[in-house]
């Protein structure tokens, strides 16, 4: 780390130091060689700036399209997601070979990386494509627990003895490009001119100066949110000055994430996250309204990776807000089914509709549970992705259940498989290679443990 | 043997030689416009040129051509394979294939040593009746000579004087696009891998598998039902050798034979 990037984080320290006293939402601007965040924050949304792939020349440089774009889009994520308690939203700047999202975070975790583990970063990215006047833009979105080697997030649930798992389809998506026009390009310049205004008071008319002149000498632009009011935020500095800034993002009359639909499903994961982080009812029924929002947009039906992962997040969030009640897995059984269905041959997403499926039927005190149907579910995942070790460890799991005395008469079989059966297939599981090693048939531990059900 | 007789073997031993050295040029003279293709490793994709049948271009069908070429570059860089199982998309210009006939035995061979697994070349027709005609051809270059779906045309219909919105989300419909890649890409590993490409391979088909049932709808023509058929026969060959192969130890080899029986009706996996 040299000099400047020394001081800079002393600087970005003390400012922590001042803005982590009651911090909530804070906003930031940084340089993408030398990134900074507030390392408190429950969860953080790091907006880069859209590459423009419009010429050789430019898809090299920091394009101002492309770095406008994310001003608009961070500003108004800060805005959508203060809802969710103690966040972030930072602009990243700099030209796009220095900021590669995966570099970047990595940068940012040997810096930052000590803190709490269960904190959650969102990285959104995008390029944009231009076709004589006409624009499209594309994003990228990527989330996951701020550590070394996040395994992802699972859900966990008891069964008997053990364990059965089940993760997210992804946790990086491409989204469907989107036309923007040379109005909307026009108005993302006038919107971000405005934005980029910290006001007196919440009106456009009353006296202000651009943020970064709030930041002299090289200091680093940090902010918190104070208040909101309809568009506006007010924000605090880490200089000591308070003002108003537009945040919400317009394209004419529509808004920027009526234009962008996937700021809906980034809205959604950081509510998925803050939920995680200090669930409230509130929480959990915004970021579900955020992500339903998505999946009712034109954009999702072109998008099957990023509908199924909202279906599975809003599962995830229904079970948890409801105390994973019986009914609460009635009502989340059928958002994973419709997750499967739209990806029949995801594994991922099979394996969650069977894990959630099966502990349904298997909290049920009365009726048995076919083991046949059962395990054939994962077996069928395992079909579709022989290196689903997941799907695979659930399967063993289901077998060495069946084998316990304790929980053997909760099984109909059908066919009917001795003890010996069922414990030559669970020998036989064990013996499995992939990739030419013997598998470990062991869930990993998600960095925030499911809680357990009631 | 006289002198002449000598002079005539050394004559036509040299053309042979000479034949002997440029025949396996062909294909590389073929490919001086995909120059990557040489530098380049792992399992690559050719994007060739996507042209007007017409010649004249207006602006709205020059936007249609750009969309398509960023669309297709977008799909196959966007997979998020493993790094040794990922795609590099190597743009030809100028390459336009005329169909089958510009692959003989020689240069797909050629090819396919080099991991290029799909190339990819279009037709754009202009506008009548209201629509566009896209014309896509896709070889599937690793497939067996005998597979008459190896060579895949394919006819899209974007509606002509459609918003720039529904142009992008015809193409965004496009998700077959990824599924001949995949196709390919199994094959190929397949052949190089053996029981080691095993699950990587079922892994490829059946994804490919769902996304092409999707993309050909209801009432698949001859060709689409044969590369389904193959598909089919490809998956089940995986699980009948996965079972028999003693060098494999993976998860397919554990398989129930009701899974085996769903997937293959016919007995192919047994």
């Amino acid at each position: 780390m040299n000099c400047r990037r020394q001081l800079r984080t002393l600087s970005v320290l003390a400012a922590f130091f001042v803005l982590s006293q009651g911090l909530a939402t804070a906003g930031m601007i940084a340089r993408c060689a030398s990134p900074s965040m507030f390392p408190d924050s429950d969860v953080t949304v790091f907006v880069f700036p859209y590459v423009d792939y419009t010429s050789t020349d430019l898809s090299q440089m920091e394009s101002p399209v492309g770095t406008e774009l994310a001003g608009l889009i961070q500003a108004d994520t800060l805005l959508a997601i203060s809802r969710f308690g103690n966040v972030a939203a930072i602009r990243m700047l700099g030209r796009p070979s220095e900021c590669q999202p995966e570099s970047v975070l990595r940068d940012l975790l040997d810096a930052f990386g000590s803190g709490r583990p269960d904190r959650a970063v969102v990285l959104l990215w995008g390029r944009i494509f231009r076709v004589d006047t006409e624009i499209y833009v594309q994003s990228y979105a990527s989330f996951g627990r701020f550590v070394h080697g996040d395994p992802g997030e699972m859900i966990q649930l008891p069964v008997g003895d053990r364990t059965l798992a089940a993760r997210l389809a992804s946790q990086t998506l491409s989204f469907p490009p989107r036309h923007v026009n040379e109005d909307d390009l026009k108005q993302i310049r006038e919107r971000f001119a405005k934005e980029n205004i910290v006001h007196d008071s919440p009106d456009e008319r009353s006296p202000g100066k651009p943020l970064l002149l709030l930041f002299p000498n090289d200091r680093q632009p940090a902010y918190y949110m104070t208040d909101s009011q309809g568009d506006w935020i007010r924000i605090h500095t880490q200089t000591g000055q308070d003002g108003w800034i537009l945040a919400r993002a317009m394209l004419g009359k529509q808004t920027l994430s009526g234009r962008l639909p996937e700021m809906k499903f980034v809205e959604g994961v950081s509510g998925y996250f803050g939920y995680r982080a200090h669930p409230t009812p509130a929480k959990a029924e915004l970021a579900d309204d955020a992500l339903r929002t998505f999946e009712n947009s034109s954009l999702s039906a072109t998008a099957p990776m990023a509908a199924a992962v909202s279906r599975q997040l809003r599962g995830m969030l229904l079970l948890l807000a409801q105390g994973q009640s019986t009914s609460a897995f009635d009502k989340a059984s059928s958002l994973f089914a419709e997750a499967a269905a739209m990806l029949p041959s995801s594994s991922a997403v099979t394996n969650m509709a069977s894990v959630v499926s099966f502990y349904s039927d298997w909290s049920q005190p009365s009726p048995k549970v076919n083991f046949q149907e059962a395990v054939n579910r994962f077996w069928t995942s395992i079909s579709a992705n022989p290196d689903d070790r997941m799907a695979l460890t659930n399967c063993w799991t289901l077998y060495t259940l069946a084998r316990n005395p304790a929980f053997r008469t909760r099984f109909a079989f059908d066919p009917p498989l001795t003890e010996q059966d069922l414990a030559q297939k669970a020998q036989q599981m064990e013996e499995v290679q992939l990739g030419g090693s013997p598998v470990r048939l062991a869930h990993a531990s998600p960095v925030v443990p499911w809680p357990k059900s009631q | 043997m006289n002198v002449l007789t000598i002079r005539k073997f050394w004559h036509w031993l040299l053309l042979g030689a000479v034949s002997l050295v440029l025949v396996p040029c062909l294909p590389a003279q073929d490919l001086q416009l995909c120059t990557d293709v040489n530098s380049t490793t792992g399992y690559k994709v050719l994007l060739d040129d996507i042209r007007f049948n017409s010649g004249a271009t207006d602006a709205q069908d020059k936007q249609l051509m750009d969309l398509l070429k960023f669309q297709l570059k977008n799909r196959f860089e966007d997979l998020g394979d493993s790094p040794d199982a990922r795609y590099k998309l190597i743009r030809c210009s100028g390459r336009i294939p005329d169909g089958e006939a510009s692959f003989p035995p020689m240069i797909v061979d050629g090819l396919v040593n080099r991991d290029v697994v799909l190339e990819i070349w279009g037709e754009v027709f202009p506008s009548s009746a209201g629509k566009h005609r896209v014309f896509l051809n896709y070889a599937m270059l690793p497939l067996p000579a005998n597979t008459s779906a190896r060579f895949l045309q394919r006819q899209y219909q974007p509606k002509v004087g459609s918003s720039a919105d529904d142009i992008v989300d015809w193409l965004a419909n496009l998700n077959e696009l990824t599924a001949y890649a995949m196709v390919a890409r199994a094959v190929r590993s397949l052949a190089t891998g053996g029981p080691s490409a095993y699950d990587g391979a079922k892994a490829d088909l059946e994804t490919a598998s769902s996304s092409l049932r999707t993309a050909f709808g209801d009432s698949p023509s001859a060709t689409q039902k044969q590369l389904l058929a193959f598909l089919s026969e490809r998956k089940c060959a995986i699980l009948h050798d996965a079972r028999n192969n003693i060098s494999y130890h993976g998860p397919l080899r554990q398989l129930p034979d009701s899974i085996v029986e769903r997937e293959c009706p016919a007995g192919g996996g047994q």
